[in-house]
Formats: structure tokens, C-alpha cells, sequence
């Protein structure tokens, strides 16, 4: 038997302090009375018994001693060894993810108990066994490695977080093991919701019972000055439930709502029109207070934007085209006539083909063009050369590349354009701005040169795209609770700068193509900055969302299991035996047992 | 002793006891003195003269005629009997009234028998003296009275040596006032009694506190004889016995005195000695 509370047992000092009171407390009341002879005759019955008359007498002490016993044994609170207790390293895996959030009757989450059995179980670990603490749930997190201090490792516990994240244990089953391999003798457990079917783990399973609806999407559609809203709700558990999903703007201003009936595990779609609402997102809500509540609220951004229109006028130039459709943001069309049709485009790119007019609106660029009234004009020599790329915001990430170029025809410089890349002094790439409409030009045939076998062409057709239509940045705005949210920064972002919904803002390093942000354990909307050398800065907007497809189902495991999965290797959360209780309790017997003695007899 | 044991109140009593006691042998019973004897020997012995209520048949009249004055004639078994009178003076008898009440017993007693022209002997159990004797007639009733105000109570323990030695010279009538908290065989005293042809009455008296005792706790007793110390944890269930006990003892007491003819009556020190004498004591031989 061992203590948890050992320290309690010092109480048992108070035996001999009981035993002393007794017999200095043996001052018996004198009395002189007229004879004892009456006295003799009645108690010399119990004479007869001394030993027993003796006993009888210190029935009381001994009664107060049992009472002293019982009461430091419950402080100590005792427990008995387990079987499985070895001097063997402990693995403890403890699942993190989203759906540890799911919440009992009595208002504790999964991972409360989950931390409870793994305390429990530290407890009951002979002293000096080493423990390593694995978390997963945004991520893979080893809190504590081959520790041995029981009080460190249950802080450690203590310490441990829940997430939305939807990291499965049983994806980093080899990473465990990996670790575990790397001692001599191991034992894993695994404190999750969920039952890992391998021979050598033991699960301690934590499940909570209850209904479940979550929403797994909402999508917006802008059209004819509203938004339309299409919304999809789920019921997760084997009991039709009724809802009520209510839709608010940022300012928690409510749109619209509606009352939904669904049965056993049905799916609904809810579509909502005319919504009118101003602000950058828009999030769907059940009323309802349910297993997981984290899944019963989505946001959704609201994208104005419409996909850019980019009509090629050009013989053939798959070079171009595919360097366009390299990004998503653009719809590409093409065409051999210059006399374009009356669809409007945001960008007219002309390879080749001198344009019979302008068009009125929309931005232009120019492939191989000698002159566009009104905007430029070549030399009228051709010539030959290494090309390379001038030092400015909208090369940056192909500065240092080069290029060959045969028959250019040097750009001549005028108020309206800027050089971006020059064979020599020649300017063969260049960008320009008249009246507020964008233009750029390459003075040669992509054709007759290496450019588009370069690393850096599609970077620069995109940075020549994005500067010209103003779309800047591919943005993924919807993610999940521990996902990385990557972006591409603007090729004129100076700084970048990240919010989480509880204001928290991080500096991100736009040095590379591609930046990455990792802290997205808050559901929410998120505020991506970026700022350019003039201060000029540019918000978009990410959600983080609940993963419902991973982490808001409701698993149940009977108490009978699957056939692979053996009873013995499962623990199931329980509550602990309060051996405190009973002690009290048997002390309060003790103690009425001994009053009724010390008054009747 | 203090003086009040016998207060004026307790003399009128006294007298209205022994009137009591006589209208009793008078209207009913048969003698007041159930001798032994009757219809032994009716030898003339004396004469002795007459006093009121006595029988009109037993006048001498030629003793009146030739001394003019009226006399009766006494026989053998009509001779004046000796009550002897045995006052258990161990300090158990101080406790709670009980010497008063003894010896408001024996004075009671002494009245009577005086009354009776009989002869009463005093007798503290212990004491150098025995046998006092302190005149006959009405008139000595205040020496007995003073001799029995001066007993002391405050001896050892309760002993009947004295009396096992006594000699007794003829037939009596002996009554004992005792708690008789003793270790002698009480059986031996009686046994001792009866063959001196002695009438016996054992007054057995006890303190209500020594039937009934009202205590609880932890408690050191002390034996006011023998400073015999006791150490008792005095509980409900100790108590039960000792009544028990005290009622085991009575009758153990009334068995041995039956077992001789003598006549055992359980007395509270509380009880008045009206109650005693008239109520208590009916029934038995000694109604004078």
C-alpha cells in the first residue's frame, strides 16, 4: 500500500500524546461514603474478569486510538499498487486536439480528465520511473523528456493546454514509437478520445457522451449589391435535435436567422439572400449550447473582388499564358484580333499585334510593340544583349537574374514610364503610368529570348500583373485551428504584420517568397498588414475555423470494444475510488460506538 | 450528639406512640408481648401494684384487704422482660441520619418499655460498657435519653464481639439497629441470640443514598470504617447491579433471621419513626 499524502502519517504521533492524557487523566473524584461493602459485593463480579474489566475500562482509549488511526490513514489517502507498475520509461501521449474540448455535466472538458488519469497514473508510477509527456494537437509537443520528479511532471501536466487543432495521434504513431525505441524498456499510454488499435499501447480513453451540431461551412457571393449566403449545418449524434442559426456581421449586428430540424447525423444547407451587412466578415452561430461548443460558431470574409479579365491579343504566346494562369486570380482570355469585342477586360495585353484603338478602359500591356501613341515610343534599331533587371520594388525577387535578348528596340524614356531592365542603357522592360492608367511594355519578342526559360519570368509577368490590375497577394482567407497560413507578400511590402482575434500582432519576415504564420490556435478572424515603403499598408482578412470533419464527430466506444481492441488494454476515465470518504465515515462509526459506551455502558 | 435527635415535638410524639401501642394490646392483639411462654408455668412469683389498664382479674384482693391498696399478682412468665437494646455505633451509622433515626428508634423503643415497667438495656455495639442500665419507670426515660445522646459514632467498623460475649441470664427480647455493613456472619449473632432464648428483631436500616445511590463518573470510594479505598468507574450498568446487590443482601439477611424465628424489617433512615413503629412493626411480636 502507498500514500499519496504520506506526510499525514505524522499524525500518528497523537497516539502516544492519547495514551499519556489517559493516565495522567486517571484522577479518579474522591468520596467517602459509609461503607464499601455494598460496593464490594456489586463489582466483585467484575473482579472475577480483571483482564477484561481492565480492557473494558481503557475501551475508550483504545476507541479514541482507533479514531486517531483511521483519520491519519484517510489524510494519508492510501492506494494500492497497479499491476502494470514497472520501472519501465513512461510514454504519455495526451491528445490536445479540438475535440478534447467537448465538455461533461459537470462542466469539466475531456482534457481535464485526461489530465486527471495522467496525474493519476503518475501517482501510482513507482518513484524515480522516467516520464516523457507528448502532446498533440496543433502540433507534435514533447513537454517533458525522461523526467523523474513526480511534482515536475504533474506541473507539466497542469500546464498543458487545449487547442482547436486536428493533429491525429495515430498519424505520429511512428514518431512515438521512434522516441520510445530509443530507450530499453518503454511503455506508451495514450490519454485520448479516441482508441489507437496498436498491441502496444495502452489507451486511457476519455469520452463524453452528448449532442453535437456543428457548422462545417459558410461561403458569401456577392452579386447585384448584396451578399448571398450558403451555410452547412451538421448534426453529429444519433438524436434529431432542433437549432436555431442566426448570422451577424463584425459587430455582432444579427442579419438573419433560422430554425433548422435535423435528424440522427443529417446534413442541411441553408442558403440566405439579401444580406446587406457592410464590414469584412460575416460569422453563423448556433444558439444552441451543445458537446463542442468551439464548432457552432464560423466565420466567413466578404470578398467584393471579382476574378480579373485578361484578354491576350496575340498570334500564339504559351509562354504568357501559362505564366497567367500560373496564379488563379485571373480569367484569361485570347484572341487573334485586335478589334477586340465590346466585353470589357482589366487588362489588354498585346503581343505582337499593334491594337487598331485603345480601348477606353482597363490597363494595357504591350509585347513587341515599337509605339502606342500617346504612351511610347522604340528606337527603330534592333539590337542584342544580356538583359538585366534594375534594382526597384517590382523586380525584387529577380534583381539578380539575366537574361539574352536578340532584336530589342530600346524603349525611349518619357515622363510616363520607368525602366525595370536594360540591356546596357538600353531600357527593354518598363512600366508606366498616364492619367492613372497602368501600362507596361517589353520592347521584344518573348520569342527571341531566353527571359522565359528564366527562373524569374513568371515571378516577374506575376509582379507586372499584380502591380498593373492591383490584386496583390494570393491569400488562402479560410484555414483551420492550427494550420500554417502562408501568403505571398506584395512585391512592394516593406513590413507585414499579423493580428490574431484577441489583438496579439506578430512581425513577419517577408524576406522570402513565401511567408508563413504557425500561431493560429485562436478561432477567429485574423488581419494580415502589409505595409509598403510609403506607408501606404493593404489589410486582408483570415479565418480560422474548427476542423469539423476531424474533430466535431462524436465517437463512441462500447463497453464491450471492437474485436481488435482488447478491454484489457483500455482504461476507461472513472471516478476515483474516494477512499477519504469511507475512512471518515468509518471514524464517525468509531466515534458514536464510543460515545454510546462512555454513556450507557 | 447533638441535643435535637430528641426535641419536644419527638417526646409528644413518644407518648402518643406508647398510648398507640397500647390500645393495640388492649382492643386486639394477643398481648403485647407474645411470650414465649404462655401457658408454661403459672407459679405466682410476685406482686406488684396495680396501675390503670391493668386486668381487673388479677387483683389481689386479699392483699387489698389487708393492706388497702390494690396489687396484682405476677406470675412466673409475666415477670418483666428485659429488652436489650443493641445500637449498631460505627461510623457507617453516622451517614445520612442513620444514628438519628437509631436512636430515635431506641428511645422510641425505651419509652415503650419503660412505660411497660419493663427493664431496657442499652447496648452499643461498641463500647467498653455493655448491658447499661439505667432504672425502670417512666422516670428514668431522661437518663436514657442522656446516655443515648452521648453515644459516639464515630468508631471503626461495626462488630458484634462485644455482644457474642454478653450473658443473658434468662429469656429477652433483643432488638439489633444496624446497617450491618460487617464482614462477620450476621448468621452467628442471630444464631448466638436464639440460643439465649432471646426474641429477636433486626432493624436493618439504610440511607436512601445507600439503596438508591446517585452518582456517576470516575470515583475513588473511601470506606468511612476502614479507609478501604476503591476505585470504581461508576457506569448504568454498575449501578443495576449494586441494587441488585442491596436487595440480594436484605434478603439474604431475612433468611437468616427466619431460619430462627427472628423478625427482620427493612428500614429507610428517612422513614418517620410513626411509620416504624406503627406500621412497619405491626405484625410482629414486639407491640408491648
Amino acid at each position: 500500500m502507498r500514500f499519496s499524502n504520506p506526510y499525514a502519517l505524522w499524525g500518528l504521533l497523537l497516539i502516544p500524546l492519547v495514551i499519556l492524557m489517559y493516565i495522567l487523566k486517571q484522577n479518579f473524584e474522591q468520596k467517602e461514603i459509609s461503607s464499601t461493602f455494598l460496593w464490594e459485593l456489586a463489582s466483585k463480579e467484575d473482579e472475577v474478569n480483571t483482564p477484561w474489566q481492565k480492557l473494558k475500562k481503557n475501551i475508550l482509549m483504545i476507541l479514541q486510538i482507533i479514531v486517531i488511526i483511521i483519520i491519519t490513514l484517510a489524510l494519508a489517502n492510501p492506494y494500492l499498487y497497479k499491476k502494470q507498475e514497472t520501472n519501465n520509461v513512461q510514454i504519455i501521449v495526451m491528445d490536445t486536439s479540438a475535440s478534447m474540448n467537448a465538455e461533461y455535466k459537470d462542466g469539466k472538458t475531456r482534457l481535464d480528465y485526461a489530465k486527471e488519469m495522467a496525474k493519476e497514473k503518475i501517482d501510482g508510477l513507482l518513484d524515480g520511473t522516467p516520464v516523457t509527456i507528448i502532446t498533440i494537437g496543433n502540433d507534435v509537443n514533447i513537454n517533458v523528456s525522461n523526467a523523474i520528479s513526480k511534482d515536475t511532471i504533474k506541473k507539466s501536466i497542469n500546464n498543458i493546454n487545449p487547442t482547436y487543432g486536428s493533429m491525429k495521434i495515430d498519424d505520429n504513431i511512428d514518431f512515438i514509437f521512434s522516441i520510445a525505441k530509443s530507450y530499453e524498456d518503454y511503455e506508451i499510454s495514450i490519454i485520448s478520445d479516441e482508441i489507437n488499435n496498436n498491441d502496444n499501447i495502452h489507451n486511457y480513453l476519455v469520452q463524453s457522451e452528448g449532442s453535437n451540431v456543428s457548422i462545417d461551412n459558410i461561403s458569401t457571393f456577392f452579386s447585384e449589391g448584396s451578399y448571398e449566403v450558403l451555410a452547412k449545418v451538421t448534426n453529429r449524434y444519433k438524436t434529431p435535435v432542433k437549432i436555431h442559426f442566426d448570422l451577424y456581421d463584425q459587430n455582432d449586428t444579427w442579419l438573419k436567422g433560422s430554425e433548422i430540424d435535423l435528424e440522427s447525423y443529417e446534413s442541411k444547407n441553408i442558403l440566405f439572400d439579401n444580406i446587406n451587412c457592410e464590414g469584412n466578415y460575416i460569422y453563423g452561430q448556433i444558439k444552441e449550447k451543445d458537446l463542442i461548443t468551439a464548432d457552432n460558431k464560423r466565420f466567413n470574409i466578404l470578398n467584393k473582388n471579382e476574378i480579373k479579365r485578361i484578354i491576350l491579343i496575340s498570334e500564339e504566346n504559351i509562354f504568357m499564358e501559362k505564366a497567367i494562369l500560373a496564379s488563379n486570380r485571373y480569367e484569361l482570355y485570347k484572341t487573334k484580333n485586335s478589334g477586340v469585342n465590346n466585353e470589357k477586360y482589366d487588362l489588354y495585353i498585346y503581343d505582337s499585334i499593334i491594337p487598331d484603338s485603345i480601348p477606353d478602359e482597363g490597363n494595357l500591356m504591350f509585347l513587341n510593340i515599337p509605339k502606342v501613341d500617346g504612351l511610347y515610343e522604340t528606337d527603330s534599331e534592333t539590337s542584342s544583349g544580356m538583359a538585366a533587371f534594375s534594382d526597384e520594388a517590382i523586380t525584387r525577387h529577380v534583381f539578380n537574374e539575366n537574361f539574352i535578348v536578340s532584336d530589342y528596340r530600346k524603349i525611349l524614356p518619357n515622363e510616363y514610364i520607368k525602366s525595370i531592365a536594360n540591356v546596357g542603357e538600353d531600357s527593354i522592360i518598363a512600366t508606366g503610368n498616364k492619367n492613372g492608367r497602368k501600362f507596361n511594355i517589353m520592347s521584344f519578342d518573348l520569342h527571341n529570348s531566353d527571359f522565359p526559360l528564366n527562373i524569374s519570368f513568371p515571378v516577374l509577368i506575376d509582379n507586372l500583373l499584380a502591380d498593373i490590375l492591383g490584386n496583390g497577394v494570393q491569400i488562402d482567407e479560410n484555414y483551420h485551428a492550427g494550420e500554417n497560413i502562408s501568403f505571398e507578400p506584395l512585391s512592394t511590402t516593406e513590413k507585414a504584420f499579423i493580428s490574431d482575434p484577441k489583438n496579439n500582432k506578430a512581425e513577419l519576415d517577408v524576406n522570402f517568397p513565401i511567408t508563413y504564420y504557425d500561431d493560429t490556435k485562436e478561432l477567429g478572424v485574423y488581419e494580415l498588414i502589409q505595409e509598403n515603403n510609403e506607408k501606404e499598408q493593404k489589410t486582408d482578412y483570415i479565418t480560422i475555423n474548427y476542423n469539423t470533419d476531424s474533430e466535431s464527430t462524436i465517437k463512441e466506444y462500447s463497453d464491450e470494444l471492437d474485436d481488435n481492441v482488447s478491454n484489457k488494454m483500455v482504461t476507461r476515465s472513472r471516478k476515483k475510488t474516494d477512499f477519504m470518504s469511507l475512512f471518515i465515515i468509518l471514524a464517525i462509526i468509531v466515534m458514536l460506538y464510543e460515545w454510546k459506551k462512555y454513556v450507557i455502558g | 450528639m447533638n441535643e435535637q435527635i430528641f426535641t419536644s415535638d419527638f417526646m409528644n410524639k413518644l407518648e402518643k406512640l406508647s398510648i398507640s401501642v397500647k390500645n393495640m394490646a388492649t382492643y386486639g392483639l394477643a398481648g403485647s408481648r407474645k411470650s414465649k411462654a404462655k401457658g408454661m408455668s403459672v407459679e405466682f412469683s410476685d406482686y406488684r401494684e396495680y396501675v390503670p389498664s391493668d386486668d381487673f382479674r388479677r387483683i389481689d384482693w386479699n392483699a387489698y384487704g389487708r393492706f388497702k391498696k390494690l396489687y396484682i399478682k405476677l406470675f412466673m412468665e409475666e415477670k418483666e422482660a428485659v429488652f436489650r437494646i443493641f445500637i449498631d455505633n460505627s461510623k457507617s451509622m453516622s451517614f445520612n441520619n442513620k444514628n438519628i433515626t437509631s436512636l430515635r428508634l431506641a428511645a422510641a423503643f425505651t419509652y415503650i418499655t419503660l412505660n411497660n415497667l419493663d427493664k431496657v438495656l442499652i447496648n452499643p455495639l461498641i463500647s467498653n460498657e455493655t448491658g447499661i442500665f439505667l432504672g425502670q419507670g417512666k422516670n428514668s426515660f431522661m437518663k436514657h435519653i442522656s446516655y443515648l445522646e452521648n453515644i459516639d459514632f464515630n468508631n471503626h467498623e461495626t462488630s458484634f464481639a462485644g455482644l457474642k460475649k454478653m450473658n443473658f441470664n434468662g429469656s429477652g427480647i433483643s432488638i439489633i439497629i444496624s446497617d450491618l455493613f460487617t464482614n462477620e456472619n450476621i448468621e452467628d449473632v442471630i444464631k448466638f441470640l436464639a440460643f439465649n432464648k432471646q426474641q429477636i428483631l433486626v432493624l436493618h436500616i439504610l440511607s436512601e443514598e445507600e439503596m438508591n445511590p446517585r452518582i456517576d463518573g470516575k470515583l475513588k470510594m473511601v470506606d468511612s470504617e476502614t479507609g478501604q479505598e476503591k476505585n470504581l468507574v461508576i457506569t448504568p450498568r454498575l449501578l443495576k447491579k449494586y441494587k441488585e446487590n442491596v436487595k440480594r443482601f436484605s434478603n439474604n439477611i431475612n433468611d437468616i433471621c427466619s431460619k430462627y424465628g427472628a423478625t427482620y424489617v427493612n428500614i429507610k433512615s428517612t422513614d418517620s419513626i410513626e411509620k416504624i413503629i406503627l406500621e412497619d412493626l405491626i405484625g410482629t411480636f414486639i407491640m408491648i
